[in-house]
């Protein structure tokens, strides 16, 4: 008969199933490493501002000055006349 | 997991939300803007979204800004004078809640371009012009 150390036998009966635990364990949670950013609700958002198509976007003006597009011809002027700049402003809020 | 991000979009969202306010843009000939980020403890969503509003200066009158706070869980959707002759409270209004419905099931690149498409759309089909 073949004696099996002390050593051994907890090689087979603990380090086996706990290297399998381990291994299941990190195949679960492996997908969400490499996946992208993404809001859950509910949990903390900590993630830097980001404004896209904001003030200091350099190529904006060029578009906004133009004269061919004539969406808002009719509103414009007697708008922009009467009140400053950001003077009156309209939208709507919400919550989630 | 612990939802600690460093950026709200990846590079593909971002580039996408970028075209989406461009095209909209040039279709409607007001200035469409995203802000996504936290407001300060010391000021409420919409005083926030309407001073980054004064942020455009000259140009606020014609911008149209989304602004997503997911913290406070508030979308403010701010028109400037000349905007808000074509987006009523109303349209405004109906695009919030298009955004926020998606913003609940965590889709906030998602939500903020149909809340836009539906903002565009609006404009477009009520232009004398078409």
């Amino acid at each position: 008969m073949e004696t099996v150390s002390t050593l051994q036998t907890l090689g087979l009966f603990v380090g086996v199933p706990a290297a399998a635990f381990v291994i299941i364990a990190v195949l679960c949670v492996a997908p969400s490493w490499g996946r992208d950013p993404r809001y859950r609700p509910g949990l903390t958002w900590t993630a830097d501002p980001t404004w896209i198509g904001g003030p200091e976007d350099a190529e904006r003006p060029a578009v906004a000055a133009d004269p061919s597009r004539p969406a808002l011809s009719g509103v414009g002027a007697e708008a922009e006349a009467e009140e400053p700049a950001a003077s009156r402003t309209g939208g709507a809020s919400a919550s989630w | 997991m612990n939802g600690n991000l460093s950026r709200a979009f990846t590079d593909q969202q971002e580039y996408e939300l970028g075209r989406l306010v461009d095209r909209a843009r040039e279709e409607t000939g007001l200035t469409f803007s995203v802000f996504v980020g936290t407001t300060p403890d010391d000021a409420k969503p919409r005083e926030e979204a309407t001073r980054l509003l004064g942020e455009f200066g000259d140009e606020a009158p014609r911008v149209v800004l989304v602004y997503v706070d997911p913290n406070a869980r508030a979308l403010e959707i701010v028109t400037g004078s000349v905007a808000s002759g074509w987006l009523d409270e109303r349209t405004c209004g109906f695009a919030a809640v298009t955004m926020t419905s998606s913003f609940a099931l965590g889709d906030l690149p998602g939500g903020i371009q149909r809340g836009i498409e539906q903002l565009v759309g609006h404009i477009t089909n009520f232009r004398p012009e078409h």
